[in-house]
């Protein structure tokens, strides 16, 4: 039996695939994100605060979304000498890469940053989308 | 060096706020001027930031209205949403007049500049 065909492949087990495949989180490097799903494709939110939108580096292929970029630490006014107090904001590179559970159609990807989380709206390629086919009557 | 600025025993406080409330992620580092505090308050416009000074304590609260987008199914949640609220004890030091505070991309700045009689001074040594 050949469990790779699309035929054993129903909406939900794709969706369990879907979870699998996002790869874990290592909390402490990469970035969080939130996603929803919908007729037509996904919407993926990332936090990503305090980064500038020409650091951010995204790319799709096939259904692979990779986020990448690099978080700066703020600059003090001069160079002057200082002391950390506290010292949890996250800075440098990251990347990180999500797995959806179709093609993604790279015309349709639409990516905003603001307010320091970023948004990035993507559709199914419409050759992945599935089809009712009318049973025609002998 | 005695903290300039120190965390409150009980930093976040009950708040009046419904829902989650986070604590946001601060980075504070001290020069000889000042000490600057940036706080991380994703999806925090810059309207919707508020900093109080009282009795010595700095609260810093950042209120988020944003939601889900509509007609789609929740796949997966690492972070919640919700309002940002953190306290801090400043220290006499600080010059509460001269305050500044920017929000940018989500993160909250603030510029906590040292009152003038708290600011090193070198003193020259005459010989004699």
């Amino acid at each position: 039996m050949n469990w790779s065909s699309p035929f054993y492949r129903d909406l939900n087990s794709l969706f369990r695939e879907f979870d699998r495949m996002l790869t874990p989180v290592d909390r402490d490097t990469m970035p969080r994100v939130n996603i929803w799903t919908h007729d037509d494709g996904a919407v993926i939110n990332v936090e990503l605060p305090g980064v500038e939108a020409e650091d951010l580096d995204i790319s799709v292929h096939e259904n692979r979304l990779t986020l990448a970029g690099t978080k700066n630490p703020l600059p003090l006014d001069s160079e002057q000498e200082f002391t950390w107090h506290r010292n949890e904001r996250l800075t440098g590179s990251f990347s990180r890469t999500l797995a959806l559970p179709f093609r993604i159609d790279p015309d349709s990807v639409v990516a905003e940053y603001q307010k320091g989380i970023l948004t990035v709206k993507l559709a199914q390629e419409e050759a992945d989308k599935p089809r009712q086919i009318e049973v025609t009557a002998m | 060096m005695q903290d300039v600025i120190n965390r409150k025993d009980q930093e976040v406080q009950e708040s009046k706020a419904p829902g989650h409330t986070l604590r946001p992620r601060v980075d504070i580092r001290e020069t000889e001027e000042a000490v600057y505090l940036e706080a991380e308050m994703p999806g925090v416009a810059q309207e919707d930031v508020d900093v109080r000074l009282e009795d010595g304590e700095l609260q810093i609260l950042g209120r988020v209205s944003l939601t889900g987008p509509a007609d789609c199914e929740r796949r997966r949640t690492e972070y919640a949403c919700g309002n940002f609220e953190r306290v801090f004890r400043l220290a006499e030091t600080i010059d509460p007049d001269k305050i500044e505070a920017k929000m940018t991309n989500g993160v909250l700045r603030l510029y906590l500049p040292k009152r003038e009689s708290a600011k090193p001074r070198s003193i020259k040594v005459n010989v004699a």
